[in-house]
């Protein structure tokens, strides 16, 4: 008998645009409410990375009807917890809370969506917070590689940067940067609240539309990105850092969630390096079988979204395992473009993905992050009883496929974060 | 709000094995998890980080399973599992959906009475453990915090790596590893928890047909010294290139068992919870010092560490930051604590418990951590506990805990700028 998973949800769009999703589990007395606006690191203009995430960090910062102390003090002193996210295409509050403070949590996010004021003390002291966070970043060589991989393969776009911004781009930002943002990115029609757990969505309707139904969405289009082009040529970029260990990160552009390959590439991940354990293909063979590392994977489907995400393989060692480390991830991956896979491995996936997807909808804030990618790519509510039968449908054939079609072994970007090492060639 | 964990049971098999058993059906999942009582405390020089090895190698073969064999089940069933070593126990588990999560019962059969131990398999993994090591102390909290725990200890082995010293790794014995595994290992040195969609009457049969047939042993009792007790301030000093100065103190803390546990707990939410606590308000917001600050304290057996830690701002000097830190911490023993502050306190403990809750998998590792250490009663008690906390017994406990006199003062400076060489990519 196949697993099947039937999630309940109730969709809503207000007439403003505004879309609302609730989906109820009266299990524990916790409600987890978000909200996703289409105002990430995509919306940047050019000479200001970190605009959006700036902007989106700041909404908590003070408002018209609330200064930052009181918001706090009305939030955390019952308990609540706030976080504030933006990312390569969207920004976003979440709020964890008890059932009985539900009603606070809609007035605080009404005013961080509609009404924040971006007060200029509070942005001065975030602004010091966020100088020095980019600092301490420099100090994990793998954010150093992961931030020199973007750079190289999101070239030319908004989405180059870290969605932090630069040192020199957060020093420049100002009040009226942040409040043209928010005029102009912050509207009805790019959000979508949703709610999980202990609520009920007929209460919650009413709520939100009592609190953002006179919200107006602002004469501005959204900036869609021009496509992102794949590279043409190999690239190889070599940073020296005073470390011990060693860090490779090979790659190229990925691919959109709206790929109508998704489920394959989810399939051809699990086989090459995302499965569980050490039963995909890179972290069976170097750190499985040759002990070179703690930390190495690969994947392809996870980091996909509005724009291409990233293929990327990874490995964490010791330099004098530099060459062996480089030829054993890209040897896996040419393995698999150019002989394909068994039978026996397509089989271990799709088991895996038939029976691993309910994990994806345990947590009230799974369950919002889930009901956010239906809305967004259209994936239609019943996705979770379609979805084993759409990996059981996926071949052999679809899976090599789609490896020679996405999987790019010669024009592919190679970044090596390091101690200098005397066998090590540097770029 | 009905906190109280009534449904949680307890059954011990005749060999002496714990079975904690929780029915959840709001998700069609199972989480299974095996506790047992070894870890760095049961370490000493020599073999530090032997229970850590020894979690290594329980995936790498037994009797039943070969080598990878473990992983590929859990992979063919759509499950996952891991493991963790910590201070007090090391854990192991399975998550599978609910109609077919039973071979977690088999495995952890297998595992408790028949590893392998091949001596191949047990090199390659004392590679991918140093690799893991030196990963961790390539980050700079990992070297500093390695350095405060040694210093804040004289004789009790909570003054080790969990992960174990470089040369201990490397000298570890296939032997010791044997005398380890056979010495902890045993049905009455552990505790089975099971969390999800299962009937209880049916699971127990089934775990007492599978696990009660394990002979219980005479594990041993090793003598964990005493902690002598520091009688004066000392202080770490760290320097490797960074970007960023960071400061990491260690005061010693209650245990588990000890009364003031609550007290400590509302001290850390006092400190640095959210944007109205003590340490963040003082040290980020008004004296800019820092651009982030956290305390962090663990449930352990015998009295261990209340961490305090953060990122300096640049140019700021340490000392000052010492004093404003000193002087906080001299407010609380000063005078009463506002209710206002004392409630919000609460409930964000109250809320954090309710969170740590949420899916079967947390369910599991609250009530196999505090079955392990304590008794998983703990938690019916631990809301009315942190409830009856007051102003008192908070100055109560911050003068017996927090005291610079008894504190580890660690901090890791630069030793030099960072010297990154960039090339320009290579078509």
């Amino acid at each position: 008998m196949p697993l099947k998973l039937n999630l309940k949800c109730e969709r809503q769009r207000l007439d403003n645009g505004l879309v609302i999703l609730v989906s109820e589990n009266h299990k524990v007395p916790l409600v987890s409410l978000n909200a996703f606006v289409l105002a990430g690191q995509d919306q940047n203009p050019p000479e200001k990375p970190g605009l959006a995430a700036f902007t989106a960090r700041m909404l908590d910062e003070g408002t018209e009807n609330y200064d930052y102390a009181k918001m706090a003090e009305l939030l955390e002193g019952v308990g609540g917890a706030l976080s504030i996210f933006s990312q390569r295409e969207l920004s976003g509050v979440n709020m964890q809370l008890k059932t009985e403070d539900l009603n606070l949590g809609f007035e605080l996010l009404a005013e961080m969506l509609c009404r924040p004021v971006f007060p200029g003390d509070r942005l001065e002291l975030e602004k010091e917070k966020v100088l020095n966070h980019l600092r301490s970043m420099q100090d994990d060589p793998q954010t150093v590689a992961g931030n020199a991989f973007n750079r190289l393969i999101y070239a030319g776009t908004p989405l180059q940067y870290p969605a932090l911004g630069l040192q020199e781009s957060v020093g420049q930002l100002s009040v009226p940067d942040l409040r043209s943002f928010h005029l102009r990115r912050y509207s009805p029609a790019s959000t979508l609240i949703v709610l999980a757990g202990d609520v009920s969505a007929k209460a919650a309707r009413e709520c939100i539309e009592a609190r953002f139904g006179g919200w107006k969405t602002p004469d501005y289009e959204h900036a869609v990105l021009p496509e992102i082009r794949k590279q043409q040529a190999p690239i190889v970029e070599t940073k020296i850092v005073d470390k011990e260990q060693l860090h490779i990160l090979l790659g190229h552009l990925g691919v959109k969630r709206k790929n109508p390959d998704f489920p394959v590439l989810q399939v051809l991940d699990v086989i090459l390096g995302s499965g569980p354990g050490f039963t995909s293909r890179i972290p069976r063979r170097l750190r499985d079988e040759q002990g070179l590392a703690y930390t190495t994977y690969s994947d392809i489907s996870g980091s996909s979204g509005i724009y291409p995400g990233r293929f990327s393989a990874y490995i964490c060692t010791s330099p004098e395992n530099r060459e062996i480390a480089l030829q054993g991830l890209i040897g896996e991956i040419r393995n698999l473009v150019e002989e394909g896979i068994t039978d026996e491995e397509l089989e271990t996936a799709q088991d895996y993905l038939t029976g691993s997807f309910v994990f994806d909808v345990q947590s009230n804030a799974m369950v919002a992050r889930f009901l956010l990618s239906v809305e967004l790519f259209d994936l239609g509510m019943d996705y979770l009883e379609r979805y084993p039968d759409m990996i059981r449908s996926v071949t052999r054939e679809d899976v090599e496929r789609v490896a020679r079609l996405y999987l790019d072994t010669v024009n592919y970007t190679t970044v090596i974060v390091g101690p200098s090492y005397p066998d090590s060639k540097t770029a | 709000m009905d906190y109280q964990l009534n449904d949680v049971t307890r059954h011990r098999l005749a060999n002496g094995l714990t079975v904690i058993t929780r029915e959840d059906h709001s998700v069609p999942i199972v989480a299974s998890m095996i506790w047992y009582r070894v870890g760095s405390r049961t370490e000493r020089p020599g073999i530090t980080g032997i229970s850590h090895l020894l979690e290594h190698m329980m995936f790498k073969g037994t009797q039943r399973y070969a080598k990878g064999e473990i992983d590929y089940i859990t992979t063919r069933h759509g499950g996952s599992n891991n493991a963790f070593t910590s201070r007090d126990y090391t854990a192991y588990y399975f998550t599978f959906a609910s109609d077919r999560w039973h071979p977690a019962l088999e495995i952890e059969a297998d595992r408790m009475e028949n590893a392998a131990f091949d001596p191949e398999e047990f090199e390659l993994e004392r590679q991918v453990v140093l690799e893991e090591l030196r990963m961790d102390l390539d980050t700079p909290w990992g070297a500093l915090r390695q350095a405060v725990e040694l210093a804040s200890f004289q004789t009790h082995p909570y003054r080790y790596p969990i992960i174990g010293t470089l040369e201990d790794v490397n000298e570890i014995s296939i032997e010791e590893l044997n005398a380890h595994y056979r010495g902890f290992y045993a049905p009455n040195n552990s505790t089975l928890v099971l969390v999800g969609d299962f009937r209880q009457d049916e699971v127990l049969k089934e775990v007492d047909t599978i696990l009660g047939r394990i002979p219980s042993r005479e594990t041993p009792h090793p003598e964990v010294p005493a902690e002598l007790g520091q009688r004066r301030e000392n202080r770490v000093e760290i320097r490797k290139t960074t970007h960023v100065p960071r400061l990491l103190w260690a005061f010693p803390a209650p245990s588990v068992h000890d009364r003031e546990h609550y007290s400590i707990e509302m001290i850390d939410k006092l400190l640095s919870e959210g944007k109205l606590a003590r340490l963040y308000r003082r040290l980020v917001e008004e004296e800019r010092v820092m651009s982030g600050v956290m305390t962090e304290f663990d449930e352990t057996q015998d009295p261990y560490l209340f961490f305090l830690r953060g990122e300096l701002q640049p140019d700021v000097d340490p000392i000052r930051v010492e004093k404003l830190i000193d002087a906080e911490i001299a407010l609380l023993l000063d005078g009463p604590i506002p209710e206002s502050e004392l409630e919000r306190a609460r409930n964000q403990c109250l809320s954090q418990f309710l969170a740590d809750f949420e899916t079967p998998l947390d369910q599991a590792v609250q009530l196999g951590l505090l079955e392990t250490l304590i008794g998983f009663e703990y938690w019916n008690s631990y809301v009315e506990r942190i409830q009856s906390v007051t102003s008192h017994d908070i100055r109560a406990a911050a003068d017996k805990y927090l005291r610079a006199d008894a504190s580890t003062k660690g901090i890791l400076i630069t030793e030099q700028t960072s010297g990154s060489t960039p090339h320009a990519p290579q078509a």
